[in-house]
């Protein structure tokens, strides 16, 4: 029964340390109960993969979102100190990062009491910590690109090592298969909203837009606030229409 | 009673058979049979994954012992574990009490 169980592991991407923790353990509860019942092979593999894979994509989704924190702090004081390190790369890192960091952690947020998530449901919040990982990591080398100054230098130290991180917990959630059937949710799920995913959009958009448009009034050039306002609002629900469905926010 | 009617209920009963005092994992099954006058009879292998992922999550924390030649994977609370387990605790009074005030 154990090594039908280790094949049935190792074929769900638990990994061999895994493995042989929970091999040592069941020859442990075999040696206390020579007789006990420990089930299906199959089943208690599926099991493991589906409860060690919902705690590992939250694991990942709450990783991402705290390394992203300092990240997304030493990119604003660098931007306030030096204008000069905002750059494309700068704004669209930061957007892609803020945009999958925070989905990431709505969605591991939304399972905390989950046993076992839907297999899509883990894919997609897996995803997401994906998005912010790549989204941190081009901010970081845009800022490296702009600018070696000290601040900049010390921000990228201590970026990466976040990232880092947060790739271990991704790669972790990412070797295991789990199998647990499910649709997975969307937008509506992650705000706790009974709203369609596409007015939440639209409402978010439009959220966007108008603080942008206030800024430019700040600012004192408000044709140019309501240009860029037009052009984010755009832009978000252009986003929510092509990365809608591989990250979970519509079906 | 079938493992599907524990359903929910298991994670809480887990940590409070661990925060009694650590425990490995036949132990844990035993203790839930013990302490349910034999009505929690669960499949036995279902524990594991439930002790695995409640370590995962930062509930249990996990060591190697020795006992009688065998090693031993013995679990213990954490400090968020106990919190965890106070709050069930208290989700399940309310929950007891209400359903008790509607069968009753």
């Amino acid at each position: 029964m154990i090594d039908r169980l280790d094949r049935e592991l190792q074929a769900l991407g638990v990994p061999a340390r895994r493995r042989r923790r929970i091999r040592l353990e069941l020859e442990d509860h075999l040696s206390c109960d020579a007789g006990a019942d420990l089930g299906d092979p199959v089943d208690l593999a599926h099991r493991f993969a589906d409860e060690l894979g919902t705690a590992y994509a939250r694991r990942a989704g709450y990783s991402i979102f705290v390394a992203l924190v300092p990240v997304g702090l030493l990119a604003g004081v660098l931007a306030l100190v030096s204008a000069g390190t905002v750059n494309v790369g700068t704004i669209l890192g930061g957007q892609l990062a803020f945009v999958g960091g925070t989905l990431a952690l709505l969605r591991a947020w939304r399972l905390r009491n989950a046993t076992v998530a839907s297999a899509a449901d883990a894919t997609v919040l897996r995803r997401r910590v994906l998005l912010g990982i790549g989204g941190g990591a081009l901010t970081l080398a845009s800022i490296a690109v702009a600018t070696q100054r000290p601040l900049a230098l010390a921000a990228l130290a201590v970026g990466t090592v976040a990232l880092a991180a947060a790739g271990v917990a991704w790669i972790a959630a990412s070797q295991l298969r789990p199998l647990a059937a499910g649709e997975p949710r969307d937008l509506s799920f992650d705000l706790g909203s009974a709203e369609s995913p596409w007015r939440l959009a639209f409402l978010i958009a439009g959220a966007v837009a108008f603080c942008i448009a206030v800024a430019g009034i700040a600012q004192s050039d408000p044709l140019d606030g309501l240009v860029r306002a037009a052009a984010d609002g755009t832009l978000c629900l252009a986003g929510f229409a092509i990365l809608g469905r591989p990250l979970g926010l519509r079906r | 009673m079938k493992a599907e009617a524990l359903k929910g209920h298991l994670d809480a009963m887990i940590l409070a058979v661990v925060g009694a005092g650590p425990a490995h994992g036949y132990a844990v099954i035993e203790q839930l049979r013990r302490r349910s006058g034999g009505v929690f009879d669960l499949p036995e292998g279902t524990i594991y994954p439930a002790l695995h992922r409640l370590e995962a999550d930062g509930l249990l924390a996990s060591s190697w012992q020795t006992a009688g030649g065998r090693r031993r994977r013995v679990y213990k609370l954490t400090r968020r574990g106990r919190s965890a387990l106070g709050e069930r605790r208290g989700d399940w009074r309310l929950f007891a009490q209400a359903v008790d005030g509607v069968l009753a």
